[in-house]
Formats: structure tokens, sequence, C-alpha cells
């Protein structure tokens, strides 16, 4: 028994090293250069230049991507907390006609794919002269968000205890009373929640981020990326630096926070 | 942290990013900005257009130019669609001579610049027969950029001249010397065809050597079925290369960019790609030596075998544009010949008139050579035809190529989804 | 409890409801209209009543791209979710799996163009890692040219998305394991149960409630996949592992053809629909059966 246990273990680290190989190899090749990773791919760099870093970042524009990126999801995340826990709430605590009604409607936006929308939405915004503006991917960013963040605000609040709303109620309070007095500080743990899952989608998001900005200035990663390595394709060097650059970051932002976002993630999906 | 506090902070950094972010554009027509649409030309080609910028902002004090240079592969599709469609629509843009021409004149996005480019001291920069191909009606709709050849054999010169090949006349001729190169141990041909493109075009020109220039163009313009008999036996054709493994295996999964570099590592004998790849080797592999035959003879082909793939390219001045005779200044200014000599060094092979000193380099002179030797011009599938049967075409090549298809088999679904409506 | 005033109500309703009617529901309508039109985004749009759908009906590349997402969705539930069942098993009787849980989870935050580069430039034929690691260990006729040959290109993929999900399974499993009460599994080990017996006879059934919601966002996610179809292959080699969605934007941006990519929309989004709903009735309906 102790030996299959260890035998487990063994087989379940050389999992998790073999997992991590893609990143460690991504990682090195950007110090060799682009004839020793075509001849020797799985070889050891020689030389450890820093300088690749420098040269990717600049060729690339990869700081203005990163910076459009970080604006378009701190204004989406922003929205969403607001706009969600209002919106939660009500649904949560408000008994009124149409509340199943909308309840639905945003459940329905849970599986509804964004290219069953995305079509007519390019038209509309063709036609407000929304492209090309960083507002093109914060509406729909926020609007996709939506209906995750009213959930996991909701089901947290429908988790709560009625007599703390009654109480506030029979105190004289009216509901956007209660909302910013009561509300708010109760419900931190859902609104993190709610910002981890709206900053990883809007962070993340590729295909209107591809179609509604064509402006340099004003791409966000995802697209610059594509842009980027459509362009560097066959130069292997800068192609590995910019992709640790983008993605070194983020390893450690989540090595950082690591308790906080797999609280967040898995707690979020399992309630109901 | 409170969460009174964290709205107060989310509230106060929203309120900030609002601020500093670019506003919603309003309509643009009686500002004094030009508006200039293309995909990238490369860091030599921006120099160009910005040296012409600046000319054309000297001559009309208060004027500006703006560039909206997108992602080539989103230009062609929708970058070019949306762009059009916005508040912001470009007064001049990049597209090809054929079909793409004429659907924007359907579409009511080019002007017809007739008089425009006389008055405008315009058609002094070029040769008068540069029009022709951008004339449609007996109307001029777009002020040519540059020529290029779609597709001819590059080869490497040092592998051929190692192992004494000589440059094949014939189809026959080409097999051969890819049987023997294989007998050797080099793959013949390096293509990169995940966009479908290469090879599409490679095959396009060899079909409508086979079967003749009227039937290419009757088939493609759904005149008549792709899987007649005369195509189905023509696809054959094609199909020996991958019988007798001449492609590269990785030919369907590779992009464009990466076949080329797949040809300068030496180990492939030949590229079949058009005349842009002379500067790309000018910049990726400046020791290669290589030089190039049009597509070799077939006997017995009913199209004029001589003939030679290519388009033209061009900018059209938007007809919706209220800065129709500035567009043309515009363009005056980046044409001129000491700009087209820039041109030519940049390593593009401009319609108009370069200075005296201009001189292109041997392969680039070779390919502009080639292409007004009055030989026969054949266009290329995705810019004579409408992109529906292009692709099908393509499709079906890419499926023979692979031998995932047998020829009859291939064109038959090309032909259902041409004829889906 | 009824609201206390209207203008109260509709404060806290009307921002989120007003945003998500105009980017999802109003978009959504419009792309059902739209469905109803031949439209190549410059000329007039003409009418075309049910065409789009009949054509979409007749299509066979549109119905193998639902047999390639299907396989899609079989082979993910068992790289995602089995294999995130059987990690979150070793790793919930460990102590000290800090490294494992972080490791196996970080290709969850990495953005998916990211992910498809890297996974392109492993699978490249000639360059890649993948075929230089099966020459090296001298399996070179292992090699293939993965993303390129219909054999391999759809199965490359799958598994680039169960490299990427599995730690995020995992994670939720781990999670909802954490959360047993812990005398049913030291009652059961006390009466000498195995570590293996425990797993598959108490801890998995007493997570069920996980496992439905984790194969549910494998159908959901499968249907809507997207992002590492189109950057690895765009649904290449011709068609052979096109998507749905890939088929779709296809349709509509590179062919322009607006009104049958906006049927298509329709056709996939009741597809998924269908599934989810499906899946649950199902659900329901087992959850019945036991209570009995």
């Amino acid at each position: 028994m102790r030996s299959f246990k260890r035998l487990g273990s063994g087989l379940i680290y050389l999992y998790a090293l073999a997992a991590l190989l893609p990143l460690i190899w991504m990682f090195l090749s950007s110090f060799k250069s682009d004839g020793q990773i075509s001849q020797n791919p799985l070889g050891l760099p020689t030389h450890f230049d820093l300088s690749v870093f420098k040269q990717s970042w600049s060729d690339g524009g990869l700081g203005l991507y990163a910076v459009n990126s970080f604006i378009v999801t701190l204004v989406t995340v922003g929205i969403v907390v607001f706009t969600s826990s209002m919106a939660g709430f009500a649904l949560s605590r408000l008994k009124f006609t149409g509340n199943r009604f909308i309840i639905g409607l945003f459940l329905l936006g849970l599986l509804l794919p964004v290219q069953a929308y995305f079509i007519a939405q390019n038209q509309i915004f063709d036609y407000l002269h929304l492209k090309d503006t960083r507002f093109a991917l914060i509406i729909p960013y926020t609007a996709m968000g939506l209906p995750l963040a009213i959930w996991l605000v909701k089901t947290y609040i429908d988790s709560l205890p009625k007599e703390l709303f009654e109480a506030a109620r029979i105190d004289g309070a009216s509901d956007l009373q209660t909302y910013r007095t009561l509300m708010l500080p109760i419900i931190r743990p859902a609104l993190i929640n709610v910002i981890i899952f709206t900053a990883l989608g809007a962070w993340n998001e590729f295909l209107l981020a591809l179609l509604y900005i064509q402006n340099e200035s004003l791409k966000t990663l995802p697209a610059g990326l594509l842009t980027y390595s459509s362009r560097y394709e066959t130069n292997y060097q800068l192609l590995f630096a910019a992709l640790t650059m983008v993605t070194l970051p983020m390893i450690v932002l989540y090595i950082a926070f690591n308790k906080q976002i797999t609280r967040g993630l898995t707690q979020g999906s399992l309630k109901g | 942290m409170k969460t009174r506090n964290l709205m107060a902070i989310l509230s106060s950094l929203l309120l900030v990013t609002a601020v500093i972010s670019p506003q919603i554009s309003s309509a643009s027509s009686g500002d004094k900005v030009l508006r200039i649409a293309f995909g990238s030309n490369g860091t030599d080609g921006k120099k160009i257009w910005d040296s012409a910028a600046a000319q054309f902002s000297k001559d009309n004090p208060g004027w500006k130019v703006n560039f909206e240079i997108q992602n080539d592969d989103l230009y062609e599709t929708i970058g070019l669609q949306n762009l059009l469609t916005s508040g912001t629509a470009p007064d001049v843009y990049f597209e090809w001579a054929g079909q793409r021409l004429q659907n924007k004149l359907k579409a009511g996005y080019a002007a017809d610049i007739t008089s425009l480019i006389k008055s405008g001291g315009l058609t002094s920069e070029y040769s008068p027969k540069s029009f022709t191909s951008t004339t449609i009606g007996g109307k001029i709709y777009m002020v040519p950029f540059t020529s290029d050849v779609t597709n001819v054999i590059w080869y490497n010169k040092d592998l051929f001249a190692k192992y004494s090949i000589s440059i094949p006349k014939t189809w026959a001729d080409l097999l051969a010397v890819s049987a023997k190169l294989k007998g050797l141990g080099i793959t013949p041909f390096a293509v990169g065809n995940k966009d479908l493109w290469v090879a599409g075009n490679w095959n396009g020109h060899l079909l409508s050597r086979i079967v003749g220039e009227k039937s290419y163009d009757q088939t493609l313009s759904t005149k008549s079925p792709l899987n007649s008999p005369a195509w189905v036996k023509a696809m054959g054709y094609w199909s020996v290369l991958q019988k007798n493994g001449y492609v590269n295996k990785s030919a369907n999964s590779v992009s464009d960019n990466q076949g080329y570099s797949l040809f300068f590592t030496g180990k492939y004998g030949m590229l079949p790609i058009g005349s842009w790849i002379v500067a790309i080797q000018q910049q990726q592999a400046p020791k290669f030596h290589m030089g190039w035959f049009n597509l070799p003879v077939v006997v017995g082909g009913a199209g004029s075998q001589n003939s030679v793939m290519g388009v033209t390219t061009g900018y059209i001045v938007n007809a919706k544009s209220q800065k129709q005779a500035k567009a043309i200044e515009f363009l005056k200014d980046a044409f001129t010949p000491t700009q087209v000599t820039a041109w030519q060094k940049a390593g593009f092979t401009p319609v108009a008139k370069a200075s005296a000193s201009g001189k292109l380099d041997l392969l680039s002179q070779q390919m502009v050579d080639l292409l007004q030797s009055g030989a026969t011009l054949v266009a290329p599938p995705d810019t004579g035809y409408t992109l529906k049967v292009a692709n099908a075409l393509n499709t079906a090549t890419a499926q023979v190529l692979d031998g995932f298809k047998s020829p009859q088999a291939a064109l038959d679904q090309a032909e259902a989804a041409v004829k889906a409506k | 409890m009824k609201p206390s005033s209207k203008s109260g109500l509709l404060f806290l309703l009307f921002p989120a409801v007003a945003i998500y009617l105009f980017a999802v529901v109003a978009p959504f309508v419009g792309t059902l209209g739209l469905s109803f039109f031949r439209w190549d985004g410059y000329a007039k749009p003409t009418w075309a009543g049910i065409d789009n759908y009949l054509r979409a009906f007749k299509d066979q590349v549109f119905q193998s791209t639902f047999i390639h997402v299907l396989i899609y969705i079989l082979v993910t539930l068992v790289v995602e979710v089995l294999l995130g069942l059987i990690l979150a098993g070793f790793i919930s009787s460990r102590r000290n799996t800090a490294f494992l849980r972080i490791s196996l989870f970080i290709p969850v935050m990495l953005p998916s163009v990211v992910i498809a580069v890297l996974w392109s430039a492993i699978y490249n034929p000639d360059y890649g890692i993948l075929n230089s690691i099966l020459a090296d260990l001298g399996l070179s006729n292992m090699q293939h040219v993965w993303l390129g040959d219909p054999a391999t290109a759809l199965l490359s993929i799958c598994l680039v998305s169960g490299w990427v999900y599995s730690g995020f399974f995992m994670a939720i499993f781990v999670a909802a394991f954490s959360r047993l009460p812990t005398e049913v599994i030291e009652s059961a080990s006390l009466d000498g149960a195995g570590g293996y017996q425990i797993f598959r006879k108490i801890k998995v059934p007493m997570i069920q409630q996980s496992t439905s919601v984790a194969i549910l966002l494998c159908i959901t996610g499968g249907v809507q996949g997207f992002d590492l179809f189109y950057v690895m292959t765009n649904g290449g080699p011709y068609n052979t592992t096109e998507v749905p969605t890939t088929y779709l934007v296809k349709t509509v941006f590179a062919n322009g053809e607006i009104g049958y990519g906006s049927a298509l929309a329709i056709l996939i989004s009741m597809v998924g629909l269908f599934a989810a709903l499906g899946f649950r009735t199902w659900q329901n309906r087992k959850q019945e059966e036991l209570e009995y």
C-alpha cells in the first residue's frame, strides 16, 4: 500500500513537471538564437542575454498593448462590480413582477456564446461609430460579465438570513440605503469573486478584441500578440521572449494571490 | 480593506480612465485630415508614406495625413470593411485590381477619378498603358501602385549548380528535376499553404495553362462547373506532385512565412511564390542565391504557355469622401519619380515611372519585365474572382496536395460549395 | 420583500439590464433578423426567407463541425474532468501539495493566444520539441505533422485544451473533496478500505453535484470553443478541425456572407442551449430516481 502511494506521488510529480515543460521550454528558448532553436530544440541556452527582452518589448509595442488591456479590464471590472451588486441585490431580495423573467434572461447569457450575437453587435457598433474606441470592448465585456457576476452576487445574498434585511426595512431604510450601508460591506467575498472572474474574462478575451479594434495604439494584449506572432512568426527567439514577458507577470500574480483566486473560482462554480 | 474604500477607489479609477480614454469620434467630413488605409508595408514603406505626408502638409497648411495600417490578413477580410462603414472611413485605401475593385465599385466605394488625375497632374507620373487594369467601362477607378507577379518558381541556385540541374522547360522536365532532387534526399518544393493561397495560386496558374485562359475565367466566374471532366483531368497533373511526395508534408499546416523560411534553410529545391519574395530574401537571407523561372510549358495545354500570373495593386479614392481632390494630390506626392525610386529600393515593383537614377535590383527588374513582356495575364483566384469560388478551388487544391481527396472528389466538393445558395 | 420605492428599484436594476439589453439581447435579436437576409456587408441586403437555414441543413462542412465539437467534448471530458478528478483524488489525500496545485493551475490564467502560439511552436513539424523529443527517444517513426495531418490535428488541439483545463477541474474537485465530512472517510479507512476504494466508492459519489457542474461546464465550453481552434489551425487543414464557431467566423468575415453566418449563429446557440438544458433535465431526472 505504502509503495503504491509512493508510486502515485511520483507519477503525479512527474506529470506536473511534464505539464510545466512547455512553459519552461518557452522561457529558455528566449535565450537561444533562432539557429539554436531550430537545430537543437531541446538544448539548454548557452548565453543568458537579457537584451532580447528589451528588443521584443519595444519592437512589438507590448507595453502599449498591456496598458490597453489594463485600462479596458479595469473599467469593465469597475462597472460590473457596481451594476451586478445592485441588480443582484434587487433580484434576490425584492419581489416584483418580472423578477423571474429578468433572472432567466441573465441566466441565458451564461449559455449564449459570443458568436450568437457578435454579428449584429458588429453592425450596431459600426453604425454608432464605436469601433476603434475602448468602449467597443468595455461595453461587450461588461455585458458578457454580468450574467455570471449577478449570479454570484445573487446566490450569495440568497444565502444570507432574511431577517437582516427585514430589520433594516423596519428601521426605515430605503432599498438604496440598504444597498449602500448594509449590503456592500457584507457581500465582499462575492464581490472578490466577481472581480476575479470578470478580470480574467476581460483580460483574456480574444475574438472581439481582434474584430473591433484595428487601431494599433488601442489594441489589447491578445489581439496585439496575434499581430506580433504573425509578424515575427519565424523569428522564434523574439516570439518566445514576448510570450515569456506576457506570461511571467501573470504567473507571479497568480502565485501571490493563489489562495484567493482558487478559492473564488472553485466556490463560485460549486454553489447551486 | 473595507468595502467602502474599495468602492471609492474603484469609482475614482473609473472616472480617471473614462476621462483619459479617447472619446467616441464624431463624423469626420469637415476636418482637415486625410485618411489613408492599407495593410502593412514594412518600415521602409512607412518612411516613404511619411515623406509624402510631410510634403502634402507643407503644400496644404493645416492639413494632416492619418495612416490606418492594419494586419494584412485582417485588412483583406474584415478590416477594410469595418473601416469603410465606420465613422472615420478612409479617403484613400489599398486594393487589388480585378474582382475586388469591381466589388468596391458596385458597393459605391470607388470614385471615378478619370478627370481628377488629369487635373491633379498624376497622369504625368505614369505611362498611358498603366491604367488599363484599373479602368472599368472606360472610366478610371484606381491609381496603380505595384504590379506583382503572383507566382513563379524560385529555385536554390547553389543547389541546382551543385547537382548540375538545368532549368526545366516543360512540366515533364520539372517532374524530372523533382525526381532527381528527391533521389538526392532533398524535398523538391517548400510550400506554406496554411492560408490556402500559396498552393492555390500555383495550381491555379497550372490549371489555366492546361484548360486554357477562357475556360479558367469562365469556370471561376461560375459560368461553367468546377468538376467538368476537363478540369478533373487537369487536376490530375497537380496530384502527381503528391503521389511522388515532391512537396513538404507540412505544407497545409505551415504559414506562408514559414514556407519561405524553410526554403531559405537551403534544404529545399524550389519555392513557388510571387515577386515579393525578393524583398523578403534581401532582409531575411541576404546571402541566399536564388533564381526563378516561370511555370514551365505544359505540352498540349490549351492555354498560352508563356502566360504570367499577376495582379495590379493600387489605391482607390473613396466615392463617399469629400476630399477626393486632396486625395489625388497626396497620391501624386507619393509617386513622384524620386519616391518611386525609393519604393523600388524598398523592394516594391511600382507601376509609376522612376527617376533616371532609379534602378531595380536584378530580380525585381526581371519580374517587372516579365509582367510587361506582353504575355497573357492570368488573375489569381482570390483577387480576380469571388472569394467563395476562390476558397472552394483553393480548398480542393489543398486536399489533393495532401492526397486527402482525389481530384474528382475534391472538385465535386468545391462545385457543391460554390453552388450552395 | 416588496421594493421600498419604484424609483429605487429602477435605479438598482437599470444599469445592468440596460447594458445587457444593448450589448447582448438586442444584438441577438438583430442576428436572428439578419439570418433571414442575404447580405455581403456593402450592398443592400436581400430577403432570403428560410433559405439560409435550409442551406445550413445541407451544408456538409457545417454538419461536420458538430461532429468535431462532439469529439472535442468527449475527449475533454476524459482529459479534463476525469483526469481532474483523479488528480484531485491524489492531491486531497496528501499534504504539502501547494507546488502541484499551483503548477497545474497556471495554464488556466494564461491568455488563449499565448497558449495557442506556444503549442503551435511545440507541434511544429520541423522545429517543435514534440517531434524532437520523439526523435531523441528513437521514435522518429511516430513523428507527425501534428496540426497538418487530418488524422492528428483535432486530437492535438483537444490535448492542448486538456493541458490547460485539467488543472481547473482538479481545483474544483479538490475544493469539493475538502468540504466532505471527514468522519465518513475516517470510519471507512478504519473499516479497512484502501485509498482507491475510498476514492471510488465514497468520495466521488459524494461530490456528485460538483461533478455534474463540471460536466456541464465542459459541454458548454466545448460548444463555444473558439480561440485555440482559430489560432492554431483556423479549422484546417481543409475543414478537418473546423468547429461551429470558427466556421461561423469564416463565413462572415472571410466569405462575406453575413446572412448565412447569422443563421449559423442562431443554430449554434440553439444546439448549445439544448445540450445544456438537456443535460440539466437528465441530471434532475437521475436525481429524482436516486431519491426514491
